[in-house]
């Protein structure tokens, strides 16, 4: 995990000192956060914390908690926010990999509690990034109305994070975000999405194993939206009146037919596909533009699929 | 209840004075679906607003405010009806789409006739057919039948004289087809990539705003335009044409040679005029080679372009749900109506 320090302004503050924050999780969009916040100043510095081990972690989030007082005591930061964007749980998880996330989830959370009570002159505020396709798998045109359906464990691991963030007694400002399919750059060492995977076999003439059929509709958004999105909300938005839950969805459905045209075009190469029906998450699940909030702006998919063909060949010619 | 999804994709160019009412007759057509307990929901009503020149971009933000189920996009120029309508398709998450004129000449009430005709006979797109003048104008709906005869003469594709802007298409075709569909594609053609299986539902409509006005939407130009969008779109089957003349015209100077040859060695007295014939035959020969090799060109070309086009080596459908909606209508009294027709299917 990371804790980001806000940037050291020289001189008398001239505006209210902005947020310490704890990020937990550095994979797809943990990256995305973390350069977000570094654009705008703030310091990177790494805690260690194990995701196996639980009487390890226990320990080390005890340290991290111990580092997170210290500096909200300290003269720097007015506010705290944690963002949960740790996972490793996908769609085809079993009830057992689940089950010790949501153990890791209620160990941050609890954190955030304790230090929510114990700096009352600090407010907290925790941010969860959680999954539309968990939540509402194989429904379309999801609005207001829709609840969730959930028909697998991790829907249910996202459910259950939701439910005990929203129970919280604590002091705290909570913010969920339900997010469609993300894509962006793959950070070092972590998972590939889809349109990353079309893009990379693409380049190097490989097959794509792709979990679905030709028809089947998804809502693609850019990693970097939603972490410009989350990040304006810590910084800025919090303590402002609003809905607990945000939608981030583009709000316009691709077909991976679509997607597929669309990366064979950007790359100008032909794609080598397989196509596995039965397994996890090949149903449709769209999104009802009316459900995203304000101030939300996701990038065409076009768009962002020749960014992250433009940051492919920069990755593939410098190494 | 398992229930089927159903989308309504409208381009807008100028429809401030009908738009109003167009949603009020979607709502009211939603609400009998839902009081009549049929399996199908209206989703959504994409409405695209292709730069209209009237009030048609405020009074789409209205009506999306006031109906959950009004979508509005808004494109960033004017790119015209079919852009703007696979716009609307790609956008659309319903198992069925139907795209719909903003002008109140396609009523939302056929809609469910039209998926009734859809699923019973195993299309993938049903087009309304006009059941007698559309225009109210012996000119304008005869020059328009003409029209389509001459397009389906040219590019060889039977089903030009069904294409009609109102039709109810499966959604995952119509997905597939509008993303392959350019700037330059026609895309009923571009549909006929993905399927062959469409007919047509005979259908009253009127185009009140010609009736009205006596002034179409289609100026001369834009017809030109269209058709040239269905010639370009469509596989150039003429081209052979040309390829088969050249080879005739070779075949023919090489038999006529054989001939003269002949005549030349057995009757040596019956050629007066020396020169003329290998002349001729030269002609004919290498002219007809070049046809020949312009049309092998031409072909080479046109497969390019279809294939950069997007023309599909396959696409998968899955018509499994259908059965929840022939089984709906299967319980309901046989409905009323002109009988539907299959559209030819012509070779891939």
């Amino acid at each position: 995990m990371l804790v980001l320090h806000p940037p050291r302004r020289p001189g008398p503050p001239r505006e209210p000192p902005r947020p310490l924050v704890a990020l937990f999780g550095v994979g797809l969009l943990g990256c995305a956060v973390r350069d977000a916040l570094v654009g705008r100043g703030y310091r990177p510095r790494p805690l260690a914390l194990s995701w196996d081990d639980g009487p390890l972690q226990r320990r080390q989030l005890d340290t991290i908690a111990a580092s997170l007082g210290a500096t909200l005591e300290g003269s720097a930061p007015g506010a705290l926010g944690l963002v949960w964007a740790a996972g490793r749980a996908g769609f085809a998880s079993s009830q057992a990999e689940t089950a010790g996330e949501l153990e890791s989830f209620q160990r941050v959370l609890a954190l955030a509690e304790s230090t929510a009570r114990s700096h009352p002159e600090a407010p907290v505020s925790f941010h969860l990034l959680s999954s539309i396709g968990g939540l509402f798998e194989g429904r379309r045109a999801i609005d207001h109305d829709s609840t969730p359906t959930v028909l697998r464990p991790y829907g249910d691991l996202k459910l259950r994070q939701e439910e005990r963030l929203l129970a919280s007694d604590a002091p705290l400002e909570r913010r969920i975000y339900r997010l469609t399919s993300v894509f962006g750059p793959t950070p070092r060492g972590g998972r590939r999405g889809l349109i990353a995977t079309l893009i990379h076999n693409g380049l190097r003439h490989r097959v794509t194993r792709i979990v679905g059929r030709l028809s089947t509709l998804r809502d693609f958004i850019w990693t970097g939206d939603v972490a410009s999105y989350l990040v304006a909300d810590v910084l800025e938005r919090c303590g402002q009146p609003r809905p607990p839950i945000a939608t981030l969805a583009a709000g316009k459905p691709a077909s991976i037919h679509e997607l597929l045209r669309l990366v064979e075009s950007t790359i100008g190469r032909r794609l080598y596909v397989q196509f596995d029906f039965g397994l996890a998450n090949s149903m449709d699940t769209t999104v009802s533009p009316s459900l995203l909030p304000a101030h939300w702006r996701a990038r065409s998919l076009g768009t962002a699929v020749r960014q992250l063909h433009r940051a492919a060949l920069g990755a593939a010619s410098s190494g | 209840m398992d229930r089927i999804l159903v989308s309504t994709v409208t381009p807008v160019y100028q429809g401030a004075a009908t738009l109003e009412e167009l949603v009020r007759q979607l709502d009211r057509e939603r609400q009998a679906w839902d009081r009549d307990g049929l399996p199908l929901e209206l989703v959504e009503a994409i409405f695209v607003d292709d730069d209209s020149i009237d009030d048609s971009a405020a009074i789409l933000a209205d009506l999306a405010a006031r109906y959950p189920w009004v979508r509005a996009v808004t494109l960033s120029r004017n790119f015209g009806q079919h852009p703007a309508t696979v716009a609307g398709i790609l956008h659309s998450s319903g198992d069925w789409i139907a795209t719909l004129d903003e002008d109140l000449q396609h009523e939302p009430r056929f809609v469910l006739q039209l998926l009734r005709e859809a699923v019973e006979h195993g299309w993938d797109i049903a087009y309304a057919k006009p059941l007698d003048h559309v225009h109210e104008s012996l000119f304008r709906d005869q020059s328009s039948r003409i029209y389509k005869w001459l397009l389906t003469l040219a590019t060889g594709n039977p089903n030009v004289r069904a294409f009609n802007s109102f039709r109810v298409l499966r959604g995952s075709v119509a997905r597939a087809a509008a993303s392959v569909s350019s700037h330059d594609t026609y895309l009923d053609v571009v549909l006929g990539w993905f399927s062959r299986h469409l007919g047509t539902l005979p259908l009253a409509l009127k185009d009140q705003r010609y009736v009205a006005r006596q002034a179409s939407g289609y100026t001369f130009f834009k017809l030109l335009s269209h058709a040239r969008k269905l010639l370009v779109s469509s596989q150039t089957k003429w081209l052979r044409l040309g390829a088969m003349v050249g080879v005739g015209a070779m075949v023919f100077s090489i038999a006529l040679a054989l001939y003269m040859l002949g005549q030349k060695l057995s009757y040596p007295a019956s050629i007066d005029v020396r020169g003329w014939l290998s002349l001729f035959l030269g002609i004919v020969f290498f002219g007809g080679l070049s046809s020949f090799l312009l049309g092998v060109v031409l072909e080479y070309l046109s497969t390019l372009l279809l294939q950069s086009q997007g023309k599909p080596t396959f696409f998968v459908v899955d018509r499994t749900r259908d059965a929840i909606l022939r089984e709906f209508f299967a319980r309901q009294a046989p409905h009323a109506g002109a009988s539907p027709t299959p559209t030819p299917r012509p070779a891939a």
